[in-house]
């Protein structure tokens, strides 16, 4: 729980300390942000989707809870990551969508700047790191489903179950993000335009990671009791899930690298990239 | 980057197609660049579609941008992109040829020979 608050934090701080985050050396300024201080228009978009985001998470978690309430949720230690993994989906999904529709919001008049370019998923972030997880997403589930034959049949439902669901969550994260790196771009000057582009690029790697961190939950049932000591390949569960965990921070680690490479270069980074 | 300022004098299509022409000639657009659909920046600047849409016909009218059917609207070269361009080929064919131990008179004599000039 105190993961999933960290999450939607920025809807519970105050003013100044939410501007901390997008100051040019604000202490709470993530790395991957452009250099210079954000301007108020955006600060204050960016504390309306705080606040959205958390709506989406508040929703996520109640239809889980709604589901376990029926019986339909996992009757192990996986409900915790479950709650998790709800938060997480119910604000990246209400994130894009208000990223992708940001242009609608704005006030008419004053000045507006464009890129004048369509964005491209290579522009915001770097793909190979996503590409991996998704292979190794693949992997993973692979040797989960097969060894899963040997599992209890409750245990054995939730594998399929949650493989499917997490092999759909990367199709559809994918397609969210290319929707989403060809919405327009909202903003009144170039630092603005910057900001924009940083966190939408954030944004796209949280709808790609979706479904790669959705396969943990396949993980499970290897540290179930009752799970029995089934191994796939000579080695314990376990260790599939720790091998994939270790893969997944790997990748998130590279996408950050490549991610703040991409910002430091800026709205000139993106042009000529195209060259 | 495009910028549009509606509290200018300038019309807001006005200022688009000076911006898109004068960021061809500096090279800053360069040719075959692809321009966002006209919804796309109509959103991103704040101005109607028709407003963008007038500006692309009138920069297609002039032959600053190329429009292929649905494939969108493209930046056409200009003398001076053509010739950067050139000059870069050119910079990358005598690197090619001094890695290769070719003597000068000879490179030239092969490039004569490509352009039929021999």
């Amino acid at each position: 729980m105190v993961a999933a608050l960290s999450l939607n934090a920025g809807a519970f701080l105050p003013a100044e300390t939410f501007a901390e985050r997008y100051r040019a050396r604000g202490v709470l300024r993530p790395a991957d942000m452009p250099d210079v201080d954000a301007p108020s228009a955006f600060l204050a978009r960016m504390r309306r989707r705080e606040r959205a985001a958390l709506g989406g998470s508040v929703v996520a978690v109640a239809f889980v809870a709604l589901l376990a309430g029926f019986g339909l949720g996992p009757g192990f230690q996986a409900l915790g990551f479950l709650v998790f993994l709800a938060v997480f989906i119910g604000r990246s999904l209400v994130l894009a969508v208000m990223s992708g529709r940001e242009t609608l919001g704005s006030v008419p008049g004053g000045p507006r700047v464009s890129r004048g370019q369509v964005g491209r998923l290579g522009d915001h972030l770097a793909s190979w790191p996503f590409a991996l997880l998704a292979v190794a997403q693949l992997g993973f589930l692979g040797v989960f489903v097969c060894a899963a034959q040997g599992l209890a049949p409750a245990l054995r439902a939730w594998v399929w179950g949650a493989a499917a669901d997490s092999l759909a969550a990367t199709a559809g994260g994918w397609g969210m993000a290319r929707w989403l790196v060809r919405q327009p771009v909202a903003a009144a000057d170039a630092t603005e335009l910057r900001w924009s582009v940083a966190v939408r690029a954030q944004d796209v790697s949280a709808l790609l990671l979706l479904g790669p961190a959705w396969a943990m939950l396949v993980g499970g049932v290897a540290f179930v009791d009752a799970s029995g000591p089934v191994r796939a390949g000579g080695y314990p569960l376990a260790l599939y899930v720790w091998a994939y965990l270790g893969v997944f921070l790997l990748a998130t680690v590279a996408v950050a690298a490549g991610t703040r490479r991409s910002t430091r270069d800026g709205v000139q980074g993106v042009a000529d990239a195209r060259r | 980057m495009l910028v549009v300022d509606p509290a200018l004098p300038t019309p807001p299509f006005e200022q688009l197609k000076q911006q898109i022409a004068d960021q061809r000639l500096s090279g800053e657009l360069p040719a075959g660049h692809r321009l966002p659909p006209v919804r796309h920046l109509a959103a991103e600047l704040g101005l109607a579609p028709n407003t963008v849409a007038r500006a692309y016909r009138e920069l297609e009218a002039s032959g600053v941008i190329e429009t292929r059917g649905r494939n969108g609207s493209y930046v056409t070269g200009t003398r001076q992109t053509a010739d950067k361009a050139a000059a870069a080929a050119a910079a990358s064919y005598v690197a090619t040829v001094t890695a290769l131990g070719v003597a000068p008179d000879r490179a030239v004599s092969l490039v004569r020979g490509a352009l039929g000039l021999a």
